[in-house]
């Protein structure tokens, strides 16, 4: 009898035993989808901790998260963006592991931009740089950033392309525009800065740079009567703007106005009176008056530190040589000869 | 969800990351003749007395008045009309460019103005270019292209006489320099150009004959510019000629410009050609030259690519001193030391660069007194972005850019000048100035530089030698039109008291612009007579006293741009109406005056003939 109720009773727990490991395969692979499917608490407690300013604790946990999801390039990327809050070699060693193939990729590429912008790793953010342009043809950000890159470098020629496609691109960024005439003023192609910095002013009525540039770019220009119009703009707001009472002198001069001009100056020259561009000026108006020993005293205490500036020493040769000083105006000129060599 | 964290996050990234220019003297003395005496009142109505016909208003000149007269309105101070196509002139430059762009083909031709047959009449000398290479496919159905001489019949017409003049020439032409080297009163030309150099004397019957300069004919070798001179005051005519560049025929530099992923043939930059020394050729006297250069000293420096010459005292020593405008390398001024030999004071005098101590890139020039001082000032053309530059003459050999407080500066700076003229348009007294522009690059738009090819010309009217007025917009259609414009030269070719003007335009039909402003005052011509200077007085220094005013006007051959204005002194006086007294400086530093000459006629003043004074006034 005993016998006989061991061999009925076995199969039973067996198959009890079964059903309980399937129940318990159930539950594991139900929690493993949710898991799967739901952001983990780790992942959670990692983003309160970015809200919360908590970058470090932030990056253990998304660390944490990663040591069981290492695919998972979009957690990556947010780790990458912690990161360069606080470690950014280690940001930009998460961003460059994102593959070419993952969704955040290109997330991760235009992050690296900025960290590389911003740490001088100039020639890494050219290359990021150049791919992004070539793969998002339609964001004027990448052309934008490799405009001021090279622009940094004072690579305006190589600059110019990129400024003006991002500016074709969003012809409402006005940092485009500006950034377009900054380059073609560093081309010496003064003129051509007028119409990019009218855009600007266009989008930013009051953008008080472009304004500035602007009174530079018409007295440049050949356009006296406009290049005051901007500096008397910008000497409304600010009337202490040493370069905008020098524009506004230089327009004066342009017009034949000298005495308008030499007031200017000296008004310019008692906010600063050691203003190089300035000083300048008042040399070639005085010299203009035929004041040669005046101009002289005053460019001479310039020389000290000025003496590679060509247009100083040219103009203390010429000083000095109509004041009569044969033997300092030789001296300036072999300094100029030598500047432009 | 997570996208819009990660973008998010991005933008925060981000903006952390980044946060970033006397002697006695009527028109009864016995040693001046009398030259055209038209008055000026008849003179506006288009009547020209013809020379030796001294009855003012003789002859009817309306015919001439109605060419040009086509609707063209102008309302500015100075005003002129192209009558060229209507009075015949058919000149059309040649000068196809080559997909390469060879820069000589950028340079264009000069033209000048010369008596050649002494009817009193200033004919015109149209200096033309070439295709290259010469003879290939760009000059296919090009014949009869040639330089080009007009015989000025009455200021009615022009006539094509090369061929009986014997001047054709099919080379590539620069420029053009038009004196008397043989002091035998009929006016001969230098034609410069491309491997070539001819001289043509005027035989005198209307014919000239090419005579041979030392190392003439030199291929790949560009001259530009070229003035006559008396460098060793012998009284013979020495010759000056501005060398640019050597330039092939073989390895002919080409040069090419990469913008915006675009690469284009462009015209080389100077400094990526072969510069060439300038030469002196000095006239023996025989009727031959010897090269000078070397003896003259202006070969003692590195070689430049020089565009433009003058020749005038600058030092008012009594010798004839050169100003040399160079491509983008320092100016030359050559202070003649009196014996033909000259030392370059280019950097002492202040001429060699602008006042912030920059080379520009030079072309055309005049030399004349533009600020009323009584010294004789420099005014040279520029390239794009740099502004033409007055240097304004301080004495002592000593000069100052005043270009920009004279409003020469703001108004030349988004244009090339290339040739220019100095002449008082509307008889104010006061030198006006005409500019010839025009780009040396043609395809700049294509790489997204907005630097035109064609450009307007500059007009500045004379504010009193103070300050110049650009008026070129207002002063007819030729000149508010943009052309691709190189060389200028100033005549009155209709003989009615004003200043008119020849344009050669690269590759284009030349102009002939009649000066048809309102006169602001009266006029004087003087034709000087050398005989122990050379026999045209070219390098004299002519001080004309006009009630209160002082004018200054020099003689030369050979100014501007490749070109070369009418010989005799036309001078605005201003609204005086008496007589004027005269001052000549003779090359060589000998002075005569003649007093009381009266306004609105021509005066002939023979050296010998007036009063000698000892010193300049």
């Amino acid at each position: 009898m005993t016998d006989q109720t061991t061999t009925t009773r076995t199969p039973s727990r067996l198959k009890r035993l079964l059903q309980l490991l399937a129940v318990a395969a159930l539950l594991w692979a139900v929690v493993a989808l949710v898991r799967f499917l739901l952001p983990s608490s780790t992942l959670s407690q990692a983003r309160a901790a970015v809200a919360g300013g908590k970058f470090e604790e932030a990056a253990r946990l998304y660390e944490q998260h990663l040591s069981a999801r290492p695919a998972d390039w979009e957690v990556r990327t947010e780790l990458g963006l912690v990161l360069a809050e606080f470690d950014r070699p280690r940001a930009l060693g998460e961003f460059r592991q994102v593959p070419p193939e993952a969704d955040a990729y290109l997330e991760a590429r235009r992050q690296m931009v900025w960290i590389c912008l911003a740490s001088e790793r100039l020639n890494e953010a050219e290359a990021v740089l150049l791919e992004l342009n070539e793969k998002v043809t339609d964001d004027f950000l990448p052309p934008f950033q490799l405009a001021q890159l090279y622009f940094r470098q004072r690579r305006a020629a190589a600059a110019l392309p990129y400024a003006k496609r991002s500016t074709e691109l969003n012809p409402e960024h006005a940092p485009g525009h500006f950034l377009v005439a900054e380059l073609l003023d560093d081309l010496g192609r003064t003129s051509e800065m007028i119409v990019p910095l009218e855009r600007v002013i266009e989008l930013e009525l009051d953008h008080y740079a472009a304004h500035l540039d602007l009174a530079y770019a018409y007295a440049e220009s050949g356009e006296p009567a406009k290049s005051r119009r901007e500096a008397a703009w910008c000497l409304e707001r600010h009337p202490q703007d040493v370069n905008a009472r020098r524009f506004l002198a230089q327009a004066a001069r342009d017009e034949g106005k000298i005495e308008e001009a030499m007031r200017e100056i000296d008004a310019a020259l008692r906010i600063v009176p050691a203003d190089v561009e300035c000083r300048l000026l008042e040399a070639e108006l005085l010299l203009f008056q035929e004041q040669p020993e005046k101009a002289l005293k005053r460019l001479q205490p310039l020389y000290e530190h000025h003496a590679s500036d060509r247009r100083l020493v040219a103009l203390l040769a010429r000083a000095a040589a109509s004041s009569g000083n044969a033997a300092e105006a030789a001296r300036y000129r072999q300094q100029v000869q030598r500047l432009s060599e | 969800m997570m996208r819009m964290e990660n973008g998010c996050l991005a933008i925060l990234g981000g903006c952390l990351l980044l946060c970033g220019f006397q002697a006695a003297c009527s028109p009864n003395h016995s040693d001046q003749s009398r030259l055209d005496p038209s008055r000026r009142d008849a003179a506006r109505v288009g009547a020209p007395a013809p020379p030796g016909t001294p009855t003012p208003g003789s002859t009817n000149f309306g015919a001439a008045a109605a060419p040009g007269s086509s609707g063209e309105t102008a309302t500015g101070p100075l005003r002129f009309v192209d009558v060229g196509e209507l009075l015949g002139l058919r000149f059309s430059h040649h000068s196809p460019l080559t997909p390469q762009r060879h820069i000589h083909l950028f340079l264009g031709s000069g033209i000048g103005w010369l008596d050649y047959d002494r009817d009193g009449w200033p004919d015109l000398f149209c200096a033309q270019g070439a295709g290259f290479p010469p003879g290939g496919p760009a000059d296919t159905g090009s014949a009869g292209i040639t330089n080009t001489l007009y015989r000025n019949r009455g200021g009615r017409d022009l006539d094509d006489v090369t061929l009986r003049a014997g001047l054709e020439n099919v080379d590539y032409s620069m420029g053009v320099a038009a004196a008397d080297y043989n002091n035998d009163g009929f006016v001969d030309v230098c034609v410069t150009g491309y491997g070539r150099n001819d001289l043509y004397r005027n035989n005198g019957d209307g014919s000239f004959a090419r005579v041979r300069l030392p190392a003439d004919q030199q291929p790949g070798r560009l001259s530009s510019s070229c003035t006559w001179v008396d460098v060793d005051a012998d009284g013979n005519l020495d010759l000056f000629i501005a060398n640019y560049a050597r330039l092939g025929p073989d390895n002919y530099p080409l040069c090419e410009h990469t913008s915006a992923g675009i690469t284009i043939p462009i015209s080389c930059h100077p400094s990526q050609i072969e510069a060439q020394h300038d030469l002196i050729y000095r006239n023996t006297g025989r009727g031959t030259f010897e090269d000078f250069s070397d003896r003259a000293g202006i070969t003692a420096s590195s070689p430049r690519a020089g565009l433009g010459v003058v020749a005038a005292d600058l030092d008012r020593d009594g010798d004839i001193d050169l100003y040399v405008a160079n491509d983008t390398t320092e100016n030359q001024l050559w202070e003649n030391q009196g014996s033909g030999r000259f030392v370059d004071r280019g950097a002492a005098s202040g001429t060699s660069r602008n006042r912030h101590g920059e080379n520009e890139a030079g072309m055309g020039l005049v030399a004349g007194d533009l600020t009323g001082r009584g010294r004789v000032d420099l005014f040279v053309c520029n390239y794009y972005g740099e502004t033409n530059t007055l240097y304004r003459n301080e004495g002592r050999l000593l000069f100052a850019d005043i270009t920009a407080e004279a409003g020469l500066g703001a108004p030349s700076r988004l244009r090339l000048g290339f040739g220019t003229s100095l002449a008082d348009f509307d008889q104010d007294g006061w030198a006006d100035l005409l500019i010839a522009n025009g780009h040396v690059q043609d395809r700049l738009p294509e790489v997204q530089r907005n630097e035109p090819f064609a450009q307007r010309l500059l007009l500045f009217h004379s504010q009193r030698g103070v300050r110049y007025r650009e008026v070129a917009a207002q002063a007819g259609a030729f000149l508010a039109s943009p052309h691709v414009a190189r060389s200028t030269a100033i005549a009155d070719f209709d003989r009615d008291g004003d200043p008119d003007a020849a344009i050669n335009c690269l590759h284009a039909r030349a102009a002939l612009l009649r000066n048809d402003s309102d006169p602001q005052g009266n006029w004087i011509r003087l034709e000087l007579i050398g005989r122990s200077s050379n026999r045209q007085g070219v390098g004299a220094a002519v001080r004309l006293t006009a009630g209160d005013r002082l004018l200054l006007r020099t003689v030369q051959a050979g100014t501007g741009y490749l070109s070369s204005d009418e010989s005799t002194i036309l001078m605005g006086v201003g609204p005086h109406a008496g007589t004027c007294d005269v001052s000549v400086v003779w090359p060589g530093g000998l002075v005569e005056t003649w007093d009381t000459l009266a306004v609105n006629r021509s005066w002939r003043l023979v050296q010998g003939a007036g009063q000698v004074a000892n010193t300049p006034p």
